[in-house]
């Protein structure tokens, strides 16, 4: 018996409620029409395929994608019944009176046979709404209910239509209610998969695929996630999500064979990579068509996204050839690593620049310096791994930028890049109760001191100024 | 006995309950009733045109089929000379496509492949009746969905069945039933059709739904007890179908809103929630200049109103175009960086919403309904404010969206 992939371990309780529905019963009849809708790629369609099979139904599947006129839909109908030449039909009476003669045909057959049983369909429209895109006269869904009755009941089946709208809102609906009378199916809607599911199933799906595994699953996770920040906003379709995170990851394994990591330890390189600017442009070109995923991996790869940002931006020193993040995002990390290696109560005199008095800022942290040397008091290393709060950690890095470029909003999405990278952490702040405080969130430094000294070296900041210990 | 136009009061004693249908005792009025004319019509060998009116799903077919079976069950000698052809407007209004169906259904209960060259039913009639040599032969028309078959000027098939009450044809006759949802169908024929029909019509009308869930439950043998709400959709047809629906899966919802206007939970991206807010905004001052506009020239006699359909949180049938939606949104990014995608990829989320149907297109009469969306084509939001308003409030959102909403008071 077929059985339905792990993909598909979130819809469980649709998929008993449609066993439910389908399983033969003795005494309870089919229901006669059914309509299952939601967005695309939720996995109507493979559900109700699993579940008719299950129960070895006879189906009747029209994918109405590959339906162009309702001549061909009449032609393909009877192709499935009969194996026969198909005379011409030229509209929905021809249609029925053929559809008719071969129930008719069917059921004489069984009784020569000495079948007690009716031969039973399970009518299956798939996108129900591009057949009836071609339906000029706003009748067919009307006529496609009211089968039975126009075969004088020699054909007996189960409507299953498959869409994406709500029923009522299905083309031409306002007209047969209107005139005809209002339909009324058992209807059944599909979710869209949340976030959770979709992490889920991608990461089930990816790992089959031995080709693009990465080397730990852990980094696939990571990689998911990075690009589901980006991707979830736009798009819930599962099938664009794994196309483009497929080619993310393509990507990630072709530049590392290319690289040689020096692993010390702490290999954030993965981290680096997936930058937001790639994301977009794989946003803006694989998703909208205007590039296959192919071309797009050959013309792009998130090592060129760094070298087409915008002029602030240009300063950035690539001779080592490494993956950069913003440099707002970079300003961020060496404001927090200041804020951790400083005491509050210095943070005046190192930032702020307007209450300068006769010393100059520079000679005032030489002479505090040597203050603390000496007694050897007051000061937070960065293995303390204290948390910052966001306000003292926004004034350090607006003090850092200077007055040229103003803070915006976007540094809140740079928090959660740094966030989502691992290089920083976001905390709880209150000692007594555990609970995370959102009037004023704090974070935690995660990185390496190495690693935020190459950071600041990138940009040639002179971080060592700053530091009083 | 006389045919009145209304259906007796209930005064005839209740038969006992038939397996296979549900009778109540004005259904049962009716039986009997419609039984002594189909019997007239056959042993006066008398013409006739009568008229079965009644909601949508409210068994007329069921009842006349119920009924036609009584009768060839009666006289078994009847079944070579009594002849029913079940014809339904939408699809066979016209007389070509009337004649191929009359001689299929025909062969099937003659059991013969006859194949009449006939372009005329009058002429179709004659063929079959003289078949039958000395014997008379008696056909019944049913035209379900009647009112199709009037909406074409000078059609055939009414004239050649209508006629033939006045004809005194002796080698047939002929009984026309016409059924129809509308009970005006009368008025709609033209004027010498109306004038060749008899004027006899009943009128059919649902029981009610207790007691056909009661039926319901007794034919499949269930003894539960299960309360169908009362909802203004429900025809018999819909009430099996919950029914069924429920003995099979008892976890269902029977109070569930049968007509949901749109599934906004489980379906929206953040991306497409925003362009939904915005469309409403655009919309909404689309309509406020264009009330400022009508207040200019006429004064505040449509204040009240306009009131009442802003209080009411039903859209207008205002039209946009993406243009005016991308002009929105380029406005929002501007502020907001977060949401700042390419117009291709908001143009496509704009695709996507059109294809779940929280936006209608406006297609031209000579355009292709799948032409590409352009930057002119006009579209109107089919979604409820109100809904979208709970929505929004109810569920957890991105601060951003939520400040958006807030801010604009569109909802």
């Amino acid at each position: 018996m077929l059985s339905l992939s792990d993909s598909y371990s979130c819809r469980l309780s649709i998929c008993s409620s449609l066993e439910k529905l389908f399983s033969s019963n003795p005494t309870i009849p089919y229901p006669s029409h059914v309509y299952i809708y939601g967005n695309n790629n939720t996995g109507k369609s493979t559900i109700i395929k699993y579940i008719l099979n299950k129960y070895n139904h006879t189906i009747l599947w029209f994918d109405c994608r590959e339906i162009y006129s309702l001549n061909m839909f009449y032609h393909t109908f009877i192709s499935l019944l009969s194996n026969n030449i198909i005379p011409v039909m030229k509209n929905f009476n021809d249609f029925i009176r053929i559809l008719r003669d071969l129930s008719i045909q069917d059921m004489n057959n069984n009784n020569n046979k000495k079948k007690k049983t009716k031969q039973y369909y399970f009518v299956v429209l798939h996108h129900i709404e591009l057949l009836l895109n071609y339906d000029t006269t706003g009748h067919l869904l009307y006529l496609l209910f009211k089968l039975n009755e126009l075969t004088l009941g020699y054909f007996h089946h189960t409507l299953i239509l498959i869409g994406h709208q709500p029923f009522y809102q299905l083309p031409q609906m306002n007209q047969i209610e209107a005139e005809l009378g209002v339909l009324t199916p058992i209807t059944i809607f599909v979710p869209a998969y949340t976030r959770t599911e979709i992490v889920t199933i991608l990461q089930n799906i990816l790992t089959q695929q031995q080709d693009i595994l990465p080397s730990s699953i852990s980094q696939l996770q990571i990689i998911i996630e990075l690009a589901l920040q980006s991707f979830y906003i736009v798009t819930n379709d599962l099938i664009e999500l794994k196309d483009m995170i497929t080619m993310c990851i393509k990507d990630f394994l072709r530049s590392n064979t290319k690289k040689q990591i020096n692993d010390d330890g702490t290999n954030h390189d993965y981290r680096i990579l997936y930058q937001k600017e790639f994301f977009m442009q794989v946003l803006n070109s694989v998703y909208t068509r205007s590039m296959s995923i192919p071309k797009f991996l050959d013309t792009h790869t998130a090592d060129e996204e760094t070298t087409d940002k915008s002029s602030h931006i240009s300063t950035i020193n690539n001779k080592n050839n490494t993956r950069d993040l913003p440099l707002s995002a970079k300003f961020l990390l060496i404001a927090i690593y200041l804020a951790t290696q400083n005491p509050i109560k210095y943070d005046r005199m190192l930032y702020d620049k307007q209450n300068q008095g006769k010393k100059s800022r520079r000679a005032k942290i030489m002479h505090k310096r040597t203050q603390l040397e000496s007694s050897k008091i007051e000061y937070l290393p960065l293995s303390s791994n204290k948390s910052i709060s966001l306000n003292r950690l926004l004034a350090i890095y607006c003090s850092l930028q200077g007055d040229t470029i103003p803070l915006t909003t976007q540094i809140y999405t740079q928090l959660s890049l740094l966030t989502s990278m691992r290089l920083i952490e976001l905390v709880g702040s209150s000692n007594e109760t555990g609970i995370i405080n959102l009037n004023e969130p704090k974070y935690r430094c995660t990185s390496s001191n190495d690693y935020v000294r190459r950071v600041a070296a990138s940009i040639d900041f002179k971080i060592d100024n700053l530091i009083l210990v | 006995m006389s045919l009145r136009r209304q259906p007796s009061r209930a005064t005839a004693k209740p038969s006992p309950v038939s397996s296979s249908l549900f009778i109540n005792s004005t259904i049962d009025l009716f039986l009997e009733q419609f039984s002594q004319f189909v019997r007239r019509h056959i042993t006066e060998n008398k013409s006739e045109t009568v008229l079965v009116a009644g909601p949508p799903c409210c068994g007329k077919t069921k009842l006349l089929e119920y009924i036609f079976n009584k009768v060839y069950n009666e006289d078994i000698s009847l079944n070579e000379r009594l002849f029913i052809f079940r014809l339904n407007g939408l699809i066979h209004s016209i007389e070509s496509l009337a004649i191929q169906e009359i001689l299929s259904q025909y062969n099937i209960q003659q059991k013969t492949t006859n194949d009449y060259q006939c372009d005329n039913l009058q002429i179709l009639l004659e063929t079959i009746s003289n078949e039958k040599k000395d014997k008379k032969a008696f056909f019944i028309f049913t035209l379900d969905h009647f009112e199709q078959f009037t909406y074409q000027k000078l059609n055939s098939i009414l004239y050649t069945l209508f006629d033939a009450v006045y004809l005194n044809q002796k080698s047939y006759s002929i009984l026309t039933i016409a059924i129809s949802n509308r009970s005006d169908c009368l008025e709609l024929p033209e004027k010498r059709l109306k004038s060749r029909f008899s004027q006899i019509y009943y009128i059919l009308s649902s029981p009610s739904i207790d007691e056909y869930t009661k039926y319901i439950l007794q034919l499949y043998k269930i003894k539960k007890d299960i309360q169908i709400p009362n909802d203004l959709f429900n025809s018999l047809t819909n009430i099996e179908q919950k029914i069924i629906h429920y003995l099979r899966d008892s976890n269902i919802n029977m109070n569930e809103n049968t007509r949901p206007d749109q599934q906004l939970d489980g379906c929206l991206t953040h991306l497409e929630l925003l362009l939904l807010l915005m469309t409403n905004n655009v919309i909404k001052r689309i309509d406020e200049k264009l009330q400022n506009k009508i207040n200019g020239t006429n004064e505040s006699d449509d204040d009240d109103n306009d009131d009442e359909e802003n209080k009411s949180g039903i859209m207008t049938d205002t039209k946009f175009t993406f243009d005016q939606i991308y002009h929105e949104y380029s406005k929002y990014v501007l502020k907001n960086q977060k949401y700042f995608y390419d117009k291709a990829v908001v143009r496509k989320t704009f695709l996507h919403l059109i294809e779940r149907g929280f936006i209608r297109r406006y297609v031209g009469r000579y355009a292709s309904v799948d032409e590409p969306l352009s930057s002119e084509h006009t579209m109107i939001m089919v979604i409820n404010s109100d809904e979208l308003k709970q929505y929004v409030e109810s569920k957890p959102l991105p601060a951003e969206i939520k400040r958006y909403a807030k801010l604009n008071t569109i909802i």
